[in-house]
C-alpha cells in the first residue's frame, strides 16, 4: 500500500478535507470530529486493513502518517 | 447463514402518515446544545422532526389514518383483509394490543386473527416476513400496520436522542399473487446488547413507581426519566456499522448469483451519518439510498415504509421497483429483506391533523 493510494481512499471514504496531506492532523481535516467519526475511522481501518485499533490507541495518533504506519504494520 | 425465501406475494398498497406538527431542531436544540446546535444537527443530518402534540394521539392514530387513506383509494380492499399485524413497541395500551382495536375502528371482518409484534427499529422487515407467510398460508390479504409514538418517551434534556426521535405510522397491504415474485429475508439478533437501547422502567421487571416520572441526571450526564428511552449512541453505532453491512451482504450476493439487481437500498432512518456509512461500506451509491430522516426524524420501525411512501411513491405507483430493506436497533436486532413492489396503490405520506 503506497501513501498516495492510502490517502485517496481514506479521504474519500471518511470525507476528510481534500487538501489533507500525510502530515495533516486528521481530526482537523474533518467537519465536526466526534466519537461517532472516531469509531467510523476505527471500523474503516479494521475492514480495509484487517487491523484492530482501540479508542485509546487512536487517541495517541495525530496525523494521517500515524494512521498509515498503523495500517501497514506487519507481524503482530 | 440462511436466507429465507418467499414466493408469490406482493405489496398491494403502502401509505405513510406523519404528524402535521414539525419541530425545528435548530430551535429546540439550543436549550441543550447552545451554540453547538448547528454542528450537532450537521453530524446527524436531522433538521426537523414530526412529533404528535396531544396525549390522545398515538401510534394507533397514525397507522389508522394511513390505512383509511388506502381504503379511500380502493374501498373493496376493506372486506378482503384476512388478518391484522401491528408492529409497535408503543401500543396505545399495555392491554389489549393495538391490532385488535384496529378491527373495530376500521370495521374489518370479525373472523380474523389480529396481533401486535413488539419490535423497534428492526420491525418492518419482520412485519413483512410474518405478513407474507400469513398471506401464503391463508391465501388472503394481510393488513400490516407499523408505527410508534416516541415523543412522550424522549427526554428533551438527553443529548443522545432529543434531536433524533420522532413519531410516524404506516399501513401496508401484503397480498398473495399468481405473479412470480421472489422475496428474501435475513435476520440477526444479539440479546446481550439489550442495555444499549432500552426503556428501563414501566415493564414487569422494574414496575412503574412514584419515581418513574422524575427526571434525574444519569451516569452519562444526561437528564431523563426512568420511563424515557435510553440510548448508548456509540454502542448502537458500533453494532450497526459492523453488523448491518454483514446482514445485507448475503442478500446482495444472492441477487448477484441470480443475475438480479436492485433499484434502491432503503435503510432504517437512524441518522444520516450512519446511513451514509453503511451505504459506503456496501459500495452502494448515495442516489440509491433514499433519505427522509432529514425532514421527518427517526421514528423507529416506521421509517422504512415512510421513506418508501415519501420518496418512491410515484415510481412504485407506476412500475415494478426492486428494493433492499434493512431495519436495525433495540434488541439489538436487525432485519433485512429484498422485495419488489409496484405498480401498487401508493398515496405517499399523509399528514395527521390533531
Amino acid at each position: 500500500m503506497n501513501e498516495k493510494k492510502f490517502m485517496e481512499e481514506i479521504v474519500d471514504f471518511m470525507e476528510f478535507e481534500e487538501d489533507a496531506t500525510m502530515e495533516s492532523k486528521f481530526r482537523e481535516k474533518s467537519d465536526n470530529w466526534d466519537s461517532m467519526k472516531a469509531f467510523a475511522l476505527i471500523s474503516y481501518l479494521e475492514d480495509e486493513y484487517e487491523k484492530e485499533l482501540s479508542f485509546d490507541e487512536l487517541k495517541g495518533m495525530k496525523t494521517f502518517k500515524d494512521l498509515f504506519v498503523f495500517a501497514n504494520k506487519t507481524g503482530e | 447463514m440462511d436466507l429465507y425465501e418467499i414466493n408469490g406475494v406482493k405489496i398491494e398498497a403502502i401509505c405513510g402518515c406523519v404528524p402535521e406538527n414539525s419541530v425545528d431542531n435548530l430551535e429546540t436544540g439550543a436549550e441543550i446544545f447552545g451554540e453547538e446546535t448547528a454542528e450537532k444537527i450537521k453530524a446527524t443530518g436531522i433538521e426537523k422532526r414530526r412529533v404528535l402534540k396531544k396525549q390522545s394521539s398515538t401510534s394507533l392514530s397514525l397507522c389508522i389514518e394511513a390505512a383509511k387513506k388506502i381504503f379511500e383509494e380502493k374501498e373493496s380492499l376493506r372486506e378482503e383483509i384476512g388478518a391484522i399485524v401491528f408492529v409497535t413497541f408503543t401500543p396505545e395500551r399495555i392491554l389489549p394490543n393495538n391490532a385488535t382495536y384496529v378491527q373495530s375502528i376500521l370495521s374489518l371482518d370479525k373472523h380474523i386473527p389480529a396481533f401486535d409484534i413488539n419490535l423497534a427499529c428492526s420491525g418492518y422487515p419482520y412485519g413483512l416476513w410474518i405478513a407474507s407467510l400469513m398471506a401464503k398460508n391463508m391465501n388472503k390479504k394481510i393488513l400490516l400496520l407499523d408505527g410508534d409514538k416516541q415523543s412522550h418517551l424522549t427526554s428533551p434534556k438527553d443529548k443522545s436522542n432529543a434531536l433524533i426521535f420522532s413519531d410516524a405510522g404506516s399501513a401496508t397491504i401484503v397480498s398473495p399473487t399468481e405473479e412470480e415474485t421472489k422475496w428474501y429475508f435475513n435476520f440477526e439478533t444479539d440479546g446481550s446488547k439489550r442495555e444499549a437501547l432500552t426503556i428501563p422502567e414501566g415493564g414487569s421487571e422494574n414496575v412503574f413507581n412514584e419515581d418513574s416520572l422524575t427526571s434525574k441526571e444519569a451516569e452519562d450526564g444526561n437528564f431523563r426519566r426512568p420511563l424515557d428511552i435510553y440510548m448508548d449512541g456509540l454502542g448502537v453505532f458500533k453494532y450497526v456499522v459492523n453488523q448491518v453491512p454483514r446482514n445485507i451482504k448475503p442478500i446482495m450476493k444472492k441477487l448477484e448469483e441470480e443475475g438480479e439487481t436492485f433499484d434502491y437500498l432503503v435503510l432504517h432512518q437512524a441518522n444520516k451519518f450512519m446511513l451514509d456509512y453503511v451505504a459506503k461500506k456496501l459500495k452502494v451509491k448515495s442516489e440509491k439510498v433514499p433519505l427522509s430522516v432529514i425532514e421527518f426524524g427517526n421514528s423507529s420501525s416506521a421509517t422504512i415504509p415512510v421513506t418508501i411512501a415519501h420518496i418512491l411513491s410515484e415510481e412504485i405507483s407506476k412500475k415494478k421497483t426492486k428494493v433492499i430493506l434493512s431495519g436495525f436497533g433495540a434488541g439489538l436486532s436487525i432485519g433485512s429483506a429484498y422485495i419488489d413492489l409496484g405498480p401498487c396503490i401508493s398515496p405517499g405520506v399523509i399528514e395527521y391533523h390533531e
